[in-house]
């Protein structure tokens, strides 16, 4: 059997009969950048591609292509396999996964019809049994603001925030999207706010394009959904015992930790979510400082007893 | 001497050019590679692993009754797939972005899926992925392991780290993996309890596939298996008695309850808003949740669960007063 290096070989240089059409004439970089590997790779890759082809191997028989500088070009016909080439197994099963990622799951119209594209062996059903990417983003809300990023197009939305129950429209302007720990966020300027800001796709309720262009400017992808450079910090103090969430709570710094429990700081961007977060801890975590973080949590703890206490 | 690579392409181009099967015979006579002078019953261990490569591939290659080879071209290419410019842009702000998502357990085959159907991988959207935030490339690479092992239905052995602290080797069925809030899961039948459970991958180390017999299968899964079954809220785990729960979704926020929920539990409407019919094993945990994702969620019943986010809450109040 070819090794592992040289049956991925092969299975570059069939990728690439399929995307060669006579008439081609294109970078090496821009092949490269499909395939994931370096422009000189795809020109090895090519090179030994020209060589290939049917008995009697004459020069009309093999594959009709020769590489220029840092161009290639197709100057014929393939001898055969001149049609796209089905998905894999394991190809069916990797685009499945990532489209859950988007909240597309098999009874998705694109993804069932993507996936007609794949072999026999490859059931839409069976790949949703055995793997399971995150979901939860209404992947036609996805699809909107995707489209409109991409478009530069402004989205009216109607969004509920971290803490609030109400739903309240805005007209957002996104410039990128970030999917986080498989929950999505778009990165866009609120106009409503007149500023920059990160909303999760799985709590926008509604999303409609609005037809108004703007100019998207020089856009940098986040580097985390929600920095924590420059927020204020509060002073939390969490009881003996209880494990620091250091997942949950982005950007924390532990201060001090010994038997009377530990001392963190910890960012925050709102004084609901913070609020929210320390209350859940039952008691088990105390707000020293600032004042306007301790008094929110009071206020929340105080709203939810209420909510539990009128039942 | 020709390139392994060379051969397995030149097989190709043969079979899809072959008018009808061809022989093994003409397939030495007429595609370059196989060695000259090689004897017989090595050409034809060569030309069988070459044809399991190919079908690895997506190409489908039928034996004839009369012990001759074909493609079936009908199952091997794709034909109408001619894809809207609006799923073409969904296709690739969803799934392209994942490409250099090292936690992305199938990014390899992800790449050559997107070359297939879309001609490109490039992603037209500013986007970035990081579905796992521990170790990404180790939960990644890991998970991949997995995916093939359980594929291929091979028993793996690791060492477990567990959530106190102890460590122990494990031989496990690998039945099917999951994503959730930043790491992967495995979910499989460890031989050792005789039971099936749900592993982190990130505590796991020393992951090593049976290599033993590659062409069968270890073990067999059930034939009703489903991931999403084992895929639990942080509540549902641990080591208390199971019990019942219901969560009340006021109306504001009734529309989030699904992506909330994930689909654990049942939704039955119920007079002001929708009742979360759910199994927990972790009462404090279920109060810490509901006010977690609050407002809007109030905890019904058992009343353990409501008395313990009451004296909680209430403590909350007198703490920060």
């Amino acid at each position: 059997m070819p090794r592992p290096s040289s049956a991925e070989q092969a299975r570059r240089l069939l990728t690439l009969i399929g995307m060669l059409e006579p008439g081609t004439e294109a970078p090496l970089s821009e092949l490269a950048g499909t395939l994931g590997v370096s422009a000189s790779q795809v020109a090895s890759d090519l090179e030994m591609l020209s060589m290939c082809g049917i008995a009697p191997y004459s020069p009309g028989d093999l594959v009709p292509l020769y590489v220029e500088g840092d161009r290639v070009t197709v100057y014929g016909s393939m001898p055969a396999l001149d049609r796209r080439v089905r998905l894999s197994a394991t190809e069916a099963r990797a685009l499945a996964a990532a489209l859950q990622a988007a909240g597309r799951n098999s009874a998705d119209a694109l993804v069932k019809r993507l996936l007609l594209a794949a072999s026999d062996a490859a059931d839409p059903g069976e790949i949703e049994r055995v793997i399971r990417t995150a979901a939860g983003a209404d992947p036609g809300i996805h699809a909107t603001l995707s489209c409109a990023t991409r478009r530069s197009e402004a989205v009216r939305i109607t969004y509920q925030a971290g803490g609030t129950e109400t739903l309240a429209e805005r007209v957002i302007e996104p410039r990128a999207l970030l999917n986080e720990r498989g929950v999505w966020y778009v990165d866009a300027f609120c106009r409503t706010a007149g500023a920059m800001r990160t909303f999760r796709i799985d709590r926008v309720a509604d999303a409609t394009p609005t037809g108004e262009h703007f100019e998207p400017g020089s856009v940098t992808v986040p580097g985390r959904a929600l920095p924590t450079e420059g927020l204020p910090r509060a002073v939390v103090h969490l009881a003996p015992g209880v494990e620091v969430p250091e997942r949950e709570w982005p950007g924390l710094r532990i201060v001090s930790e010994d038997a009377s429990g530990t001392l963190i700081e910890l960012p925050y961007a709102g004084t609901e979510w913070i609020a929210r977060q320390v209350a859940s801890f039952l008691g088990a975590a105390r707000v020293l400082k600032p004042a306007e973080v301790r008094e929110k949590i009071a206020r929340l703890a105080a709203s939810e007893l209420g909510a539990l206490t009128v039942r | 001497m020709v390139d392994a690579v060379e051969r397995l392409v030149n097989l190709a181009l043969f079979l899809a050019a072959a008018r009808g099967p061809a022989s093994a015979e003409r397939v030495r006579a007429e595609v370059i590679g196989y060695p000259e002078g090689q004897d017989e019953s090595a050409f034809l261990r060569m030309f069988e692993r070459d044809k399991d490569e190919l079908r690895g591939l997506g190409l489908v290659i039928e034996a004839t009754p009369d012990g001759r080879y074909q493609l079936d071209a009908e199952r091997t290419f794709v034909s109408g797939l001619d894809l809207a410019a609006e799923d073409e842009a969904a296709l690739r702000a969803a799934a392209a972005v994942l490409l250099d998502d090292p936690s992305f357990p199938f990014a390899g085959d992800l790449r050559y899926a997107l070359a297939k159907v879309s001609g490109t991988t490039d992603v037209d959207v500013p986007a970035a992925a990081h579905l796992a935030d521990e170790h990404p490339e180790a939960q990644g690479e890991t998970a991949a392991t997995l995916a093939t092992s359980a594929a291929a239905r091979k028993r793996v052995t690791f060492v477990y780290t567990n959530t106190t602290g102890q460590s122990a080797p494990h031989s496990v069925e690998p039945y099917g993996l999951f994503l959730h809030a930043g790491r992967w899961y495995l979910v499989g039948r460890d031989t050792g309890r005789d039971e099936v459970r749900v592993y982190a991958v990130a505590r796991m180390e020393d992951v090593t596939p049976n290599t033993a017999r590659p062409r069968s299968a270890d073990f067999e899964r059930a034939a009703d298996f489903d991931v999403s079954e084992y895929i639990g809220l942080p509540f549902q785990y641990g080591p208390g008695e199971v019990f019942d729960a219901v969560v009340r979704f006021a109306p504001p926020v009734t529309w989030r309850a699904p992506a909330l929920t994930g689909g654990v539990g049942e939704m039955r409407s119920g007079g002001d808003g929708l009742l979360w019919h759910v199994t927990a094993r972790d009462a404090a945990g279920l109060a810490r949740w509901v006010i977690a994702h609050g407002p809007g969620l109030v905890i019904e019943s058992p009343p353990e669960a409501v008395n313990l986010a009451r004296s909680g809450l209430a403590g909350v109040v007198d703490e920060h007063a």
